[in-house]
């Protein structure tokens, strides 16, 4: 009975998990979010602009 | 319109927007290196140069993009009809200012016959409205601004009177350039991608209008809308390499109107080595984010 809890439970978190970068994140902005976690890896720039052409 | 596609680079990096909004900022910002690259005034770019700040164009920004505006119902026909009259300019280190000079000339006008004042290209609109000047020339979007709320309308687009014109340049701290070469051309790759994908069809400037209204500019989606497709050339994307004519006709006018405090050489401001053949460009197109990885309003 736990074990068809816990399964049921992380099934459940898996799917809400991805639902929600599906609808609200999105998953360019997570896999930037992820690649910030590992930062030594990763080169990172800012660039300045106006919002003007 | 390039954060877009800089945001989500092959290789990995991150290239993140930063919004600023005046000139003096971002100048102050380049000055004291708390930011190594940013989207800069072409003169602009110059004077800092000029003014021993170790810096490099390397890119342009766009070609075209630039309209002259007076009021709609103004009795202003062409460029001679604004003598006497005032007209607003985003900075006297544009190059909008610039050109104003050079229709003067062109038009056989004495230099200060038109009343030029430095104001920020978002007041531009609303000073028009309100009669505080009878025209003005900037970047878009605030000259469609104008003509979508009925108060203004184009006198003539940038690409009708200086084909090709140069406003915005991508600049970067010649330290980075030492530093890190590789995160340069990644830069400007992406930049080149970005720019061949929005001139590549109506759908893409579309999806890139509805995005950077929500993401980058803050503006309307359909003013952006209306930018990239009023008529279609009215903003290009490619054809973005820094070349030695452009920036040398532009040097000279500047330097000839007291904009620049001395003649400066191509090769002292401008880098152009990171500039490729787009055919020698991966365009692995599958790296880019969808519109539906946006958060776009509907």
């Amino acid at each position: 009975m736990k074990l068809r809890v816990a399964i049921g439970t992380a099934i459940w978190l898996l799917v809400i998990t991805v639902a929600h970068v599906q609808l609200n994140i999105g998953w360019a902005r997570a896999g930037s979010f992820f690649r910030g976690l590992v930062w030594e890896q990763q080169k990172q720039l800012q660039v300045g602009f106006l919002p003007v052409t | 319109m390039t954060s877009w596609v800089t945001d989500h680079t092959a290789e990995g990096s991150f290239f993140k927007s930063r919004k600023f909004t005046d000139w003096a900022t971002v100048k102050e910002a380049l000055i004291g290196r708390r930011i190594d690259a940013v989207f800069i005034l072409a003169p602009m770019a110059m004077q800092l140069r000029a003014d021993g700040v170790p810096i490099k164009i390397v890119y342009l920004g766009h070609r075209d993009g630039t309209a002259l505006v007076v009021g709609k119902h103004a009795a202003i026909e062409n460029f001679g009809d604004l003598a006497g009259k005032r007209v607003a300019i985003p900075s006297r280190f544009a190059n909008q200012n610039i050109l104003m000079h050079k229709m003067m000339r062109d038009w056989g006008m004495p230099d200060g016959s038109i009343e030029l004042l430095e104001v920020p290209p978002p007041e531009h609109p609303s000073a028009l409205e309100s009669g505080s000047i009878d025209g003005y020339i900037v970047g878009e979007p605030f000259a469609a601004l104008a003509e979508m709320n009925g108060t203004g309308r184009v006198l003539y687009q940038t690409k009708d009177i200086w084909p090709n014109f140069i406003s915005c340049v991508l600049v970067v701290r010649e330290e980075l350039i030492t530093e890190d070469r590789a995160l340069v051309q990644e830069l400007v790759d992406g930049i080149a991608k970005s720019g061949k994908w929005l001139d590549e069809s109506h759908e893409h400037r579309m999806q890139a209008a509805a995005i950077t209204a929500e993401n980058y500019y803050f503006q309307p989606k359909e003013l952006l809308e209306y930018v990239l497709s009023n008529p279609p050339d009215r903003v290009r994307y490619t054809e973005l390499a820094p070349l030695k004519a452009d920036f040398d006709e532009i040097m000279e006018l500047a330097f000839d109107v007291g904009v620049l405090s001395r003649r400066v050489a191509f090769e002292e401001y401008v880098d152009d080595s990171f500039v490729r053949p787009l055919e020698d460009i991966d365009w692995n197109m599958k790296n880019l984010p969808g519109v539906e990885d946006y958060e776009v309003a509907q």
